[in-house]
């Protein structure tokens, strides 16, 4: 948890330094409120005495950088004046969601894109890519030398990402344009440490504006299982291995036909990993930190007895035998073909209840009942989004522009909820997550006449489309704030006390000849351990074999990889500004 | 052919230019029919050779191909000494070569048997029956196979009957290339099977005949008649498979399989897939391409040649 505590001293030397200044005495005297004035005092003791900090609920990450600093800024606060005086007109390039491609030819047409563009003043144009054609789209774009100003995921699609793009002269370098163009973004990157030292680069220098969003969710992947067959066994909700095997022998004994566990495809649902301290997070990510070294699932001792479980479920008919060619777990379980698995909390929640299966999810299972969990997954204040500038762009200032008003109080709103002349309007109180009044949805879009409740996150509002400041998805989407009750059920493990997300490892910034280099060992060292894995939890390969595997994990490249990652987390944690 | 030729070289003492300009002039039509598929050749086949140049580049979109690296040989020996090359490489030789020897006959005594069904509207049924899956999209084809196979799936629920075990057949390392080359055969029969009928209808009534009086019964006249005028057509085929060895495969493979049965599924192209996906290195995507196309002509070239030493047939 070194992590946590370098933040939290980093965090703490920050509240000092602007305790002194003039220039943030303000914010910290308006932070006064009840939720941020624990957090802020446990971060100061800590700093103080690091000894007593190491208690593990102390102090998370979040509580560490705080949100108390970070208030949206008002357009009254703002330094950018909207509408821009001149007006322009810039163009994006993104891609366009399914859902709104049914109402829309473009999202020009889109309610909250019209609003915004009468509000900065600023016209847009949009370039699509076809969907499923991004990459192609965006690298001919690049061959051709026609990229718009604004670049939405570009440096997803482009190799070696946005430090590559702004060494080729792709990307334009931000940094000296942020601070007078965007000066709400920067406002976030000079209040929030975690935020800055995520979304530059190791110099410190600004290539992409990223999204903000510092509100710790419930993450939406959980262990979930049939309900009823719980109840028909007359048992509690499992809360070790033990009980949840039991659970798996009492369905293969009483319901032939069903799988009682459902892995995902690679064998492998990290939050499992989790369980024996040798993962953390989304599938598919391997690395993660603990106490400040990057480790990888690979090399866990931990590791070697999930394959062990794994392998002897397998062994006694508890897996799915088809589990490498299921693609929709959560399809399958409301289809009643499986009793347990990980999966997305809104889906079964919906599909589930659309299908009158009953579902339950239970807590993170531990090998011992009341082991700490240190595999959830966590949200950093880098919310993704990155979005570049085109270095050709003559229109730069401009795009900057229009992008900041995503990071004011009104901006945010009007591209998080929609039109405030239509869909909302402000809170009477203010919401203590956000230290702000915040957007309220009215009659028309709780009720909305004019489009199903499927698509309507895509059309009344507009979840996603560029950089922004984000709000909480409990407050924001529509069909949370009309079922509460989908919301419930995913958090209804979320305060468990002994379970966080300590082990997750941030977004690094690779340069751009170590990015390549990345590349070829990982393909390496994923293509022999995605095969290896599966032959082991399929029983084709013993586990007696397991050392000549972390042999050949080391063979191919492994430990240099982790010095890799280790370098770069290093840099996270010690650069300066 | 060679009536043509002795034609074409008769005024032995004018130059190429002479007689080309003398060519164009007497088949005008000709050349102007010809032209759209030459301007197609030579935009979308010759000019993207110069591509080529970026297999030994250090590519970078944004640098272009003028300013980007040259770097040599690297991108070659970095897929020939990785772990997986060779690997991949005996995967797609032996996929290719069970396809070839499989799915090469069956068209043809698919071909052979259709011609000897008398009663024409059951022979055109059969015949559109049998061509049908071809129009069915590869997605939609490996989707049906995927459910079919599955533990539960109908093709598992007859392979029981036989005493198989129950089991995700797809994930089972013996059963995948059966599988794959299966559903191949299954969809491809039909259509390749056309070439060869439309070449048996030329076939000359009067050979048959001869034959009769003879007395040739059906299976000779098969044997001596039938084939003899499709082997033109099989040399040529053949030799055209033999030379895309290296390079097919990839769309069905990345759609089927699954790591566990990457030790004999896994293919250059499938390979060079994930990598390419992960990284956008299209340089080595490139070298890989130029590799294969290599090997590839050298097998067309050894295959012709072969042809033409034992059957005398062959493509040039």
């Amino acid at each position: 948890m070194t992590f946590k505590r370098i933040l939290c001293l980093l965090a703490a030397s920050a509240m000092v330094v602007s305790i002194a200044g003039c220039s943030g005495g303000e914010s910290n005297a308006s932070s006064a409120a009840p939720s941020s004035q624990a957090p802020a005092s446990s971060a100061a003791d800590s700093s103080s005495a690091p000894a007593e900090s190491s208690a593990p609920a102390a102090a998370t990450t979040e509580e560490a950088v705080g949100f108390e600093a970070v208030t949206v800024p008002t357009l009254e606060e703002s330094l950018q004046k909207y509408p821009v005086e001149g007006g322009g007109k810039v163009s994006m390039w993104v891609s366009f969601n399914g859902t709104s491609a049914k109402y829309y030819q473009s999202l020009a047409e889109d309610i909250s894109v019209k609003r915004y563009v009468k509000d900065t003043g600023i016209e847009i144009e949009f370039v699509h890519p076809a969907s499923g054609q991004e990459k192609e789209n965006f690298n001919l774009l690049v061959v051709s030398d026609s990229l718009p100003d604004i670049l939405v995921n570009g440096s997803t699609q482009y190799a070696g990402g946005s430090a590559a793009a702004v060494a080729d002269g792709v990307f334009a370098d931000l940094t000296d344009l942020v601070s007078q163009y965007a000066p709400d973004y920067n406002y976030f990157l000079e209040q929030n440490d975690l935020f800055w030292r995520l979304a530059t680069t190791d110099e410190g220098k600004v290539y992409d504006l990223y999204s903000y969003k510092d509100i710790q969710a419930p993450y939406y992947y959980r262990p979930q299982l049939r309900k009823d067959m719980l109840d028909e066994f007359g048992m509690e909700t499992p809360k070790t291995l033990a009980q949840l095997e039991e659970f798996f022998a009492k369905v293969k004994e009483k319901y032939p036909d069903v799988a009682p566990y459902t892995p995902d495809k690679t064998g492998i649902d990290n939050l499992l990993l989790g369980t024996f301290n040798a993962g953390t997070g989304d599938n598919g990510k391997k690395y993660f930190v603990v106490d400040g070294k990057i480790h990888n699932s690979y090399l866990e001792p931990g590791f070697k007895d999930f394959l062990t479980t794994m392998s002897d479920w397998y062994a006694k008919g508890y897996i799915n035998k088809d589990f490498t060619t299921i693609t929709n777990k959560e399809q399958e379980f409301c289809a009643g073909r499986t009793a347990f698995l990980y999966g997305n909390t809104d889906t079964i929640y919906v599909l589930a209840n659309e299908m009158g299966v009953a579902f339950d999810s239970i807590p993170f299972p531990r090998v011992n009942e009341g082991d700490e969990f240190h595999g959830d997954v966590y949200y950093f204040p880098q919310n993704g989004t990155p979005t570049a500038i085109s270095a050709k762009s003559k229109n730069k200032e401009l795009a900057l522009q229009f992008m900041n008003y995503s990071f004011t109080k009104q901006g945010s709103a009007v591209i998080n909820y929609g039109d405030p002349d239509i869909s909302w309007s402000w809170s009477e109180e203010v919401y203590p997550e956000y230290q702000s009044t915040i957007p309220i949805y009215n009659d028309y879009a709780l009720n909305c006449p004019d489009y199903p409740l499927s698509d309507i996150e895509y059309t009344v509002r507009l979840h996603t489309c560029w950089a922004k400041f984000r709000y909480g998805d409990d407050v924001m989407m529509i069909r949370n704030v009309l079922d509460p009750d989908c919301w419930a059920y995913r958090a209804k493990w979320g305060d468990d006390p002994t379970s966080d997300g300590a082990y997750a490892m941030p977004t690094l910034n690779f340069m751009p000849e170590i990015a390549t280099e990345i590349g070829t060992l990982q393909t390496n060292v994923d293509t022999y351990a995605d095969e290896m894995i599966l032959k082991y939890i399929t029983g084709v390969e013993p586990l007696s074999s397991y050392d000549s595997f972390v042999a050949e994990i080391n063979n191919l490249g492994m430990p240099r990889l982790i010095e890799i990652y280790q370098t770069a987390y290093d840099a996270l944690l010690n650069k300066s500004r | 052919m060679t009536q043509t030729a002795a034609a074409f070289t008769a005024p032995k003492k004018q130059n190429y230019w002479t007689r080309l300009r003398r060519n164009f002039q007497k088949h005008r039509s000709l050349y102007l029919i010809a032209l759209p598929v030459v301007a197609y050749l030579v935009i979308f086949k010759y000019l993207p050779m110069f591509g080529i140049v970026i297999a030994f580049q250090d590519y970078r979109p944004g640098k272009g191909v003028l300013h980007s690296d040259f770097v040599g040989l690297k991108h070659f020996i970095e897929f020939l000494t990785n772990p997986s090359a060779s690997r991949t490489i005996i995967n797609t030789l032996r996929l290719n070569f069970f396809s070839l020897i499989i799915e090469f006959p069956a068209p043809i005594i698919l071909a052979l048997l259709l011609n000897e069904v008398r009663f024409g509207p059951y022979k055109k049924t059969i015949q559109t029956l049998s061509y049908m899956p071809h129009f069915i999209s590869l997605v939609v084809v490996c989707g049906i196979l995927k459910d079919f196979t599955m533990s539960t799936g109908v093709i598992s629920d007859i392979a029981v009957l036989f005493g198989v075990e129950r089991q995700s057949m797809l994930g089972n390392v013996d059963m995948y290339l059966p599988l794959y080359i299966g559903s191949s055969l299954w969809q491809g029969i039909g259509w390749g099977s056309i070439l060869y009928l439309a070449t048996l209808s030329g076939a000359d009534p009067n050979l048959y005949e001869a034959a009769v009086i003879d007395g040739a019964g059906r299976w000779k006249q098969m044997l001596y008649v039938t084939l003899p005028t499709i082997v033109p057509i099989m040399i040529l085929q053949l030799i055209m498979r033999i030379g895309s060895m290296m390079s097919v495969g990839s769309e069905k493979t990345i759609l089927l399989y699954s790591p566990l049965v990457y030790e004999k599924a896994d293919l250059i192209s499938s390979f060079v897939y994930r990598r390419g996906l992960q990284e956008m290195n299209f340089s080595f995507g490139s070298a890989v391409g130029l590799f294969n196309s290599i090997v590839n002509l050298v097998l067309l070239i050894t295959a012709n040649w072969f042809a033409k030493r034992t059957t005398g047939e062959s493509m040039w």
